[in-house]
C-alpha cells in the first residue's frame, strides 16, 4: 500500500516488471550488448538523477534486490513479471519464465509470472504454453512481435499460428495478453510494432484481454482508434510513466488523451522495472494533477478514485485478485 | 594559404547548410539540430565524408537509409562536390547501408527480400506527418493570438505568407509549413526532402489550411482536425524525447573511458 502525504491510500499492482540477466557472461553476441545498452540508455536518460544505477547494477540483479526495490521501497503490493526469452541474444535467455519463477517461489504473495510464446514455433508453441501454465503458474503472456526467429524478423497477432496459440491460452485459462507495442526498432522496414494486428485478435478473441504495453507509441492515434472499438484492449503505461520526471507536461497531456479515449477502467500502471524503479513513479503519479486546460478540453480528471484504478484496481480485476483479501494476506507477512 | 583556408571554410559552411536540410523523417527535425552529424571531412579532390550516428544501434534501417541517401543527395547538389560518402556508425546495419548508399543503391537493392515496404511510400508517409505536425503548431499559434476559427480557415497561402507569428518556434514552423504545403496539394510520391520541390508552387489564393487530401478545412471540422493533429504531435514528441535522451546518454558514455559504450565500435 502506498499512503500519499495527503493521506490517500493506494493498492499498487505494477503491471510491467522484469527480472533479467544481461551480464556480459550471458550475452551471446553484440546484439545482446546493444540491447541492454539501449535499455540502460532509457534508464539513465529518463530517471531522476538520484535514481540512476551503475551499469553493473543494471546488467544483473538478484531476487532480493528486486523485492527490495519494487515491494519494500517501491510501494508496490504485487507485480507482474514479464518474460522475454531473446535466446538469440542471450545464452540463458534475457528474462525467461524459468528465471522469473524464482521470484514467485520466494515471494508467492507478491509476484505473478507472465509467460512468453512464439507462434512461429508451431506445435511446440502450444506445448510451451501448457508447460508454462503448469510449471510457472503463468496467468498471462507477454508477446514480443519483433523478436527474431531463424530467418523471420517478426510476426503478427493476426497470423493463423498466433490464433492457435490464443485458442490454447483460452483453453488453459490464460486471460491476459501483454503485447510490446513501442518505439520502432529493427527488423528492417517491417513495422513489427504496428498496432493494427491487435484489432483483429481483439475482435476474434473477446474473452482475452489485450494489454498494449507502451500504448503503441509512437502510434497513439492508431492505438486509441482500436481501443475505442475493442473493449478488451487496455493501455499499459510502461515507458510513458517515465516521462513524469523529464516531461511532466507531456505525461499530463498523454493521460488526458488516454482518459478521453479509453476511460479510467482500461489504463494500467507499469514501471518497466528495472528500467525504472517504481518508488518515484508511484509517488509522482499519486501527486499528479491534470492542468485545467486538459481537464476542460478533454472533460476528464485524474481524481483519487481514478488514480486508484490505474495504480492497481484495474490490473487486479484483470488478474482476478480480491484486493481486500490480498491486503489481509500481505498484512500477515 | 589563407586563401585556401578561407575557401575550405566556405565549403564547410556550404556542406553544413546542405546537411541542415536533411531531416530525421520520424521527427521532422534537422539531423544537424539533433546532433546526429559527428564529423565532416572535405578533401582536396572535392569529395566529402560525413560521419553520422543515430541514438541507438537499433534505429530503424529505413529511416537510417533515408537520412544517408538524403545526405548523399543534398551535399551532392553542391557544384564543387565530386563525391559524397555518408558513413553511419554504431548501427546494426552500418556495413550494408554505408556500402549501398555510397554506390547509389536503392533500399531494396541493399536489403533485398528483407525490405518489405516501398521506401518512397515511407517517405510519403513521413512527409504527411511533417505536414500535420507543422500545421498543428501554426493553427494553435493563430488561435492563441486570438484569431477566429472562421478567419483561420478562410486564410489563403498568400495571407499566411505575410502573417508572421509572435511565438518564435511557431514562426519557424510557419515557414516550414509553407514550404511543405505544395507537396500536399500536388499529392503523389513526393520526396521527403526540403531541397527538391522543383516546380511545385501553388496559387497564392489556394487555402492555407487543408486536410491530408488537400480539402478545405471547415470551422466545424477544425476541432476534430486539431484533435487528430495532437495525436500526431504526441507521437513525434515521444520519439523525439527518446531519441534526444538516448543520443545524449550515448555521447556521455562515449566520453567515459572504460564505460560499456566507448564508441569504439567503428571498424
Amino acid at each position: 500500500m502506498y499512503k500519499a502525504p495527503t493521506g490517500e491510500e493506494y493498492f499498487i499492482l505494477d503491471g510491467h516488471t522484469h527480472f533479467w540477466d544481461a551480464s556480459p557472461e550471458n550475452q551471446r553476441n553484440i546484439h545482446g550488448k546493444q540491447f541492454i545498452d539501449c535499455f540502460y540508455g532509457y534508464h539513465s536518460a529518463l530517471s531522476p538523477p538520484e535514481e540512476v544505477w551503475t551499469r553493473e547494477q543494471f546488467d544483473k540483479y538478484d531476487a532480493e534486490k528486486m523485492h527490495q526495490d519494487v515491494i519494500v521501497d517501491g510501494h508496490v503490493d504485487m507485480a507482474i513479471v514479464q518474460s522475454t526469452r531473446l535466446k538469440d541474444f542471450y545464452k540463458k535467455g534475457f528474462n525467461t519464465p524459468e528465471k522469473n519463477y524464482e521470484l514467485v517461489k520466494k515471494y508467492p504473495e507478491r509476484f505473478i509470472v507472465s509467460g512468453a510464446f512464439d507462434p512461429r514455433d508451431g506445435e511446440h508453441a502450444l506445448e510451451d504454453i501448457a508447460y508454462q501454465v503448469e510449471a510457472f503458474k503463468c496467468q498471462g503472456m507477454k508477446l514480443y512481435t519483433a523478436e527474431w526467429n531463424g530467418s523471420s524478423r517478426g510476426w503478427k497477432l493476426s497470423d493463423p499460428d498466433a490464433y492457435r496459440c490464443f485458442e490454447q491460452c483460452e483453453k488453459l485459462g490464460i486471460k491476459n495478453i501483454h503485447i510490446h507495442k513501442g518505439p520502432t526498432i529493427t527488423p528492417l522496414d517491417k513495422d513489427a510494432f504496428d498496432v493494427n494486428d491487435v484489432d483483429h485478435a481483439a475482435t476474434d478473441f473477446p474473452n482475452l484481454n489485450f494489454v498494449v504495453e507502451h500504448v503503441g507509441l509512437p502510434r497513439l492515434d492508431e492505438f486509441c482508434w482500436i481501443a475505442v472499438q475493442e473493449q478488451n484492449v487496455y493501455a499499459g503505461l510502461a515507458v510513458v510513466s517515465a516521462f513524469m520526471h523529464a516531461r511532466p507536461g507531456y505525461f499530463a497531456e498523454m493521460m488526458g488523451e488516454l482518459l478521453f479515449w479509453l476511460g479510467e477502467d482500461r489504463i494500467l500502471f507499469g514501471s518497466d522495472y528495472a528500467i525504472w524503479t517504481p518508488r518515484w513513479l508511484v509517488e509522482k503519479f499519486a501527486a499528479l494533477e491534470l492542468p485545467d486546460a486538459i481537464k476542460d478540453e478533454r472533460g476528464v480528471d485524474l481524481t483519487t478514485d481514478v488514480k486508484a484504478k490505474i495504480l492497481g484496481l484495474n490490473a487486479a480485476r484483470l488478474y482476478d485478485i480480491d484486493v481486500e483479501a490480498k491486503k489481509a494476506a500481505i498484512a500477515k507477512l | 594559404m589563407s586563401q585556401v583556408a578561407r575557401s575550405m571554410s566556405d565549403h564547410e559552411a556550404e556542406v553544413w547548410a546542405a546537411l541542415d536540410l536533411v531531416c530525421d523523417p520520424e521527427l521532422d527535425e534537422s539531423i544537424t539540430d539533433l546532433g546526429f552529424v559527428e564529423q565532416l571531412d572535405i578533401h582536396g579532390d572535392g569529395s566529402v565524408d560525413v560521419l553520422f550516428r543515430l541514438p541507438t544501434y537499433w534505429c530503424s534501417p529505413n529511416f537510417a537509409y533515408l537520412m544517408a541517401s538524403d545526405i548523399y543527395l543534398s551535399v551532392g547538389q553542391l557544384d564543387w562536390v565530386s563525391q559524397v560518402r555518408p558513413t553511419l556508425r554504431d548501427h546494426l546495419f552500418e556495413e550494408q547501408l554505408n556500402v549501398g548508399v555510397a554506390q547509389g543503391q536503392s533500399f531494396r537493392q541493399i536489403f533485398g527480400d528483407d525490405a518489405d515496404a516501398d521506401i518512397d511510400e515511407v517517405r510519403g508517409k513521413f512527409r504527411l506527418k511533417a505536414f500535420q505536425r507543422r500545421q498543428e503548431v501554426v493553427l494553435r499559434a493563430l488561435l492563441a493570438e486570438g484569431i477566429d476559427a472562421a478567419d483561420i480557415v478562410a486564410m489563403t497561402a498568400s495571407d499566411l505568407e505575410y502573417r508572421p507569428l509572435s511565438d518564435q518556434d511557431a514562426e519557424i514552423q510557419r515557414l516550414r509549413y509553407l514550404s511543405i504545403l505544395p507537396a500536399i496539394y500536388f499529392h503523389g510520391p513526393f520526396p521527403c526532402r526540403e531541397f527538391a520541390p522543383v516546380g511545385q508552387t501553388i496559387a497564392a489564393k489556394a487555402p492555407a489550411f487543408v486536410d491530408d487530401e488537400a480539402r478545405l478545412l471547415t470551422v466545424a471540422g477544425l476541432t476534430e482536425r486539431l484533435q487528430m493533429l495532437r495525436s500526431v504531435r504526441l507521437n513525434m514528441e515521444f520519439t523525439g524525447t527518446i531519441c534526444r535522451s538516448l543520443l545524449a546518454v550515448r555521447d556521455k558514455a562515449a566520453e567515459v573511458p572504460g564505460s560499456s559504450n566507448t564508441g569504439k565500435l567503428e571498424d
